[in-house]
């Protein structure tokens, strides 16, 4: 617990940190007062995980593609910071051209390209990744979330203080989670099981480990944006977050070749494929804009 | 083998396609969650054979052997990837086994560059129906290289594709998910 709650003041200063860095500005506040502010930003994050209709096999159970059955107990993300970030005035977007794709992608067709790491990348994500990616980007405000259980209730409001925004162009949300805890049970559903009976299995996923292959940063998930902050547009921007996730994460896992750690099954070995689902994730973002 | 090679109908299966939906709409990112796996919806029937053109020639490429024994057949569940299957000795000639994982349910295309036999079996044994299969002799308006073209509808699980018997030695597989299974089905 005390090692929680240490972890949690040490992200918190990361994000101050960061926020500071960016803005040039010595304070710990997450928004920024270099000029008037020119709105505000009440925002929600529903990070949940779902339970698809395909999957579900009741009493708490779904199928994976791998015909393993698992009932998820504990699923925690550990976001390290979630922040909006301006691109420097032009609309998002435009740097992305899909017939001369950026380093690490090749073959775009049909709204994705392919990543040099294997991953099927969509249109919007990689035109968030290549989107102000020079020195013109800047932190406009950061959210502070901490650790997140996807199995509660979803949408939570976000706390971002006086949550005031400067005159400027949000063009990405960005979202940086540095660990996932897992904790389930798993069985076979095959007629020849690869192992019997239900087994418990854990994970603490380092989700901020780079992958050898990876192209891009590891845990980190892009949305693109674009919200205008003038005194012409209205002042407050409701934003909603949307991380959406399923068992799906845990497709790629062959639980019987884990190894077993007093009973339990040790998905620390299977971190690898775990990352590179957790970054093929969509992170989705609705903005909604109103006066009051 | 269950499929007796049908006259496909282009209408029929453009239709089916289009009824998926394609994927051209904005929106935030594919939905559908997991893996980056179904969230582009379907494909019109000549953007998948103009899609599998595209990985043969261009890739991504993946080279599998099959096995004779289905429970250690090689995955070939990597979408949007040329999969290169060498056949081995299998019923008198040549064939095999590879697996595919469908993660989500609904419908999945099989495309091949050679007219080989192909039937499918669920992990539990049982055979799973071919909905459609193209003519060889006229598989697709857009693609040459596209001999052979297979509909079928899965649940999320492992399936695994029997190849042969064929006096082919390779062949190669694109696949495609055509699109979810209606809320009502």
């Amino acid at each position: 617990m005390i090692e929680r709650r240490a972890a949690r003041v040490a992200q918190r200063a990361a994000l101050v940190a960061a926020l500071a860095a960016a803005s040039g500005a010595a304070t710990a506040s997450c928004a920024f007062s270099r000029g008037e502010a020119m709105g505000t930003v009440a925002a929600t994050l529903d990070a949940q995980l779902a339970k698809p209709a395909d999957r579900d096999l009741g009493d708490g159970f779904e199928k994976l593609a791998s015909d393993y059955q698992v009932r998820v107990t504990r699923f925690e993300l550990e976001v390290d910071s979630l922040l909006l970030e301006d691109l420097g005035g032009a609309a998002a977007g435009a740097a992305f051209d899909p017939s001369a794709p950026p380093e690490g992608y090749g073959l775009c067709h049909n709204g994705h390209c392919h990543a040099d790491d294997g991953r099927l990348v969509p249109y919007e994500e990689i035109a968030a990744e290549v989107s102000g990616s020079g020195a013109e980007a800047s932190v406009a405000l950061g959210f502070d979330v901490g650790s997140v259980s996807l199995l509660d209730a979803s949408p939570r409001d976000l706390d971002c203080g006086a949550c005031a925004l400067e005159e400027g162009r949000i063009g990405r949300v960005r979202l940086v989670a540095s660990r996932l805890v897992v904790e389930l049970e798993v069985r076979d559903g095959r007629a020849e099981p690869r192992f019997e009976g239900t087994v418990s299995a854990r994970a603490e996923i380092d989700l901020a480990t780079p992958d050898a292959e990876a192209t891009r940063a590891p845990g980190e998930l892009t949305a693109i944006v674009d919200v205008p902050v003038n005194e012409d547009e209205p002042r407050i921007a409701a934003m909603s977050i949307r991380l959406a996730t399923s068992v799906a994460l845990l497709d790629a896992i062959d639980f019987a070749g884990l190894p077993q750690d007093g009973g339990a099954i040790a998905l620390a070995e299977a971190a690898a494929p775990i990352r590179a689902a957790f970054l093929s994730l969509p992170l989705d973002v609705r903005v909604e804009r109103r006066d009051d | 083998m269950k499929n007796a090679t049908q006259l496909l109908s282009v209408l029929s299966l453009t239709a089916l396609l289009a009824a998926c939906g394609d994927d051209t709409g904005g929106g935030g990112g594919a939905g559908g969650g997991g893996t980056g796996g179904h969230g582009e919806g379907g494909h019109q029937e000549e953007d998948l054979d103009a899609e599998a053109c595209e990985h043969y020639g261009e890739g991504p490429f993946a080279d599998h052997t099959a096995t004779d024994d289905a429970a250690t057949a090689p995955d070939v569940s990597a979408e949007h990837t040329s999969h290169t299957i060498a056949l081995v000795d299998f019923a008198g000639s040549n064939g095999g086994y590879v697996a595919f994982q469908a993660a989500e349910a609904g419908e999945y295309v099989f495309l091949f560059d050679a007219d080989v036999p192909l039937s499918i079996q669920s992990s539990a044994g049982s055979d799973v129906a071919i909905e459609e299969s193209c003519d060889p002799a006229a598989c697709s308006a857009t693609c040459d290289l596209v001999l052979g073209k297979h509909l079928v509808d899965l649940e999320v699980g492992t399936y695994y594709l029997e190849l042969g018997p064929t006096a082919l030695t390779e062949v190669r597989l694109v696949h495609e998910a055509a699109g979810a299974h209606d809320e009502e089905e």
